[in-house]
């Protein structure tokens, strides 16, 4: 436990730390449910002194944002998963979200006919296909998914350092905070590896130097069941060449 | 939604009476069991709702909230038209993630404006130069809570309370929060801003949000 950062919740929710001092936070965030809690409670204790500063917009920003939720479906009800070189092994609406009704949207229809539309764009073209219902305003971050509401958490140490997963199956990302990670050997790097249900290991990135950090990893996260770290040559591999020096294991 | 059970027990002595826009303690006894009897109730419904791709539950959502996010992104931007672009981004947001919305966790309205605050700070902090954020500074020295403090005749019962409550502050606890939360400043420039030692200015705006929310009884 770190007392400096337990006394940095109630700034935290003023949005008054410094951005390293943010980062720094968010990763004790994802290991102490005190500060949760804390962070919780003095976000809504803030929200109170939004009752001052009341402002009716113009009608113009309601009737604009109208017209874009119906074109933007809410992540929860939509695929997020990227297209990979197959999209046909990959379309995301033949399983929905689970919770979520199958039918009755009236995007679900359209979005059949998206997915068929792209996975034939894909076939003809022979490309990736881009995620044109991904605002580029609206991505992801660390912060969000070390504070998404179904994030689920593993801490494994080893020697002085720890590296945390955390994971959001609703957001579909994780991500990974270790402190006082040593340095990679000479000329090697840490990369980073989601590990999935059928144990396989995909790529999620090459890690920043940096013995404490907090990095969104790369890839579709949904139902992963770990990740791991290994030291690989510098711009990463393909496949791990080594053993992980560390497994970090979620529950089911 | 244990927050909303917490908040049926009595307050403790001295404390003020919340006003209501997150969580509504107790449920009116005359009053039938549907959620739209308490706004933050039929709030936290709609957002839920949002979550299915229902529109009409967003404007409903945007009509019990837009002038609170709208307000809010004035007041830290200080520009209409910035405020309108950043709503646009923070509604967005709140419709794609509705499904991150915890209930058990907090108010629907706090959730909300957690976001928004978010978006309008970073946005000042990315787009406002180092000598521009002085000069602010210089500003905001001479008249801290200039526009806060001035009495609305048209001020809701809401916000009196929120404003009465606020004079229960020592005035020092009262202008780090002032400068932190609508000024969109970080500790560091509230302590330049309030010629303080970088820790004095956190212990204030520690303190003085400790005693908001043990105040508003916030659990």
């Amino acid at each position: 436990m770190n007392d400096d950062l337990h006394d940095l919740a109630a700034a935290y929710a003023l949005d008054a730390l410094e951005a390293d001092e943010r980062t720094a936070f968010e990763a004790h965030l994802a290991a102490c449910a005190t500060c949760r809690t804390d962070v919780d409670a003095f976000s809504d204790t803030a929200a109170e002194l939004a009752n001052l500063t009341e402002v009716a917009p113009p009608p113009s920003l309601k009737a604009s944002l109208m017209a874009e939720i119906h074109d933007t479906p809410p992540s929860g009800a939509t695929p997020t998963q990227p297209m990979a070189a197959n999209p046909i092994s990959e379309r995301p609406a033949a399983v929905p979200p689970a919770g979520r009704p199958a039918v009755g949207h009236p995007w679900t229809r359209a979005w059949f006919g998206l997915v068929a539309a792209l996975a034939l764009i894909a076939l003809g073209a022979g490309v990736f296909v881009v995620k044109p219902w991904v605002s580029p305003r609206t991505q992801i971050t660390a912060g969000d998914v070390l504070t998404a509401s179904d994030a689920v958490r593993a801490t494994e140490r080893v020697g002085d350092a720890t590296v945390t997963l955390v994971r959001s199956n609703q957001l579909g990302r994780a991500v990974l905070v270790t402190t006082a990670m040593p340095a990679a050997p000479p000329d090697r790097v840490y990369q980073a590896w989601l590990k999935h249900a059928d144990g396989s290991l995909s790529g999620a990135g090459v890690m920043p130097v940096a013995s404490d950090q907090t990095l969104l990893l790369e890839g579709d996260a949904r139902n992963t069941v770990g990740a791991g770290v290994t030291v690989e040559p510098p711009g990463g591999s393909l496949q791990p060449t080594s053993d992980p020096i560390v497994l970090v294991g979620l529950p089911a | 939604m244990s927050l909303r059970n917490d908040l049926v027990a009595p307050r403790p002595q001295g404390g003020v009476p919340r006003p209501d826009l997150g969580h509504t303690p107790g449920m009116d006894p005359f009053s039938d069991e549907t959620a739209s009897a308490q706004p933050s109730e039929a709030l936290a419904q709609a957002l839920t709702q949002c979550a299915a791709g229902d529109e009409t539950a967003f404007e409903k959502v945007y009509d019990m909230t837009s002038a609170k996010l709208y307000g809010l992104a004035c007041r830290v931007l200080k520009d209409r038209a910035q405020a309108e672009e950043v709503c646009q981004e923070v509604y967005l947001e709140i419709w794609r993630r509705s499904a991150d919305f915890d209930p058990s966790r907090g108010s629907a309205l706090g959730w909300m404006l957690t976001i928004a605050h978010r978006r309008a700070v970073d946005r000042v902090r990315a787009s406002v130069a180092a000598t521009r954020r002085d000069q602010t500074y210089q500003n905001l020295i001479v008249e801290p809570t200039e526009d806060v403090t001035a009495t609305a005749a048209t001020e809701s019962i809401q916000a009196q309370q929120v404003r009465r409550t606020l004079e229960t502050l020592p005035q020092l606890q009262r202008e780090a929060i002032h400068l932190a939360y609508f000024d969109g400043l970080t500790h560091t420039e509230v302590a330049r801003a309030l010629n303080l030692p970088l820790g004095t200015a956190k212990t204030r705006i520690r303190d003085g949000l400790h005693r908001l929310r043990t105040a508003w009884g916030v659990s």
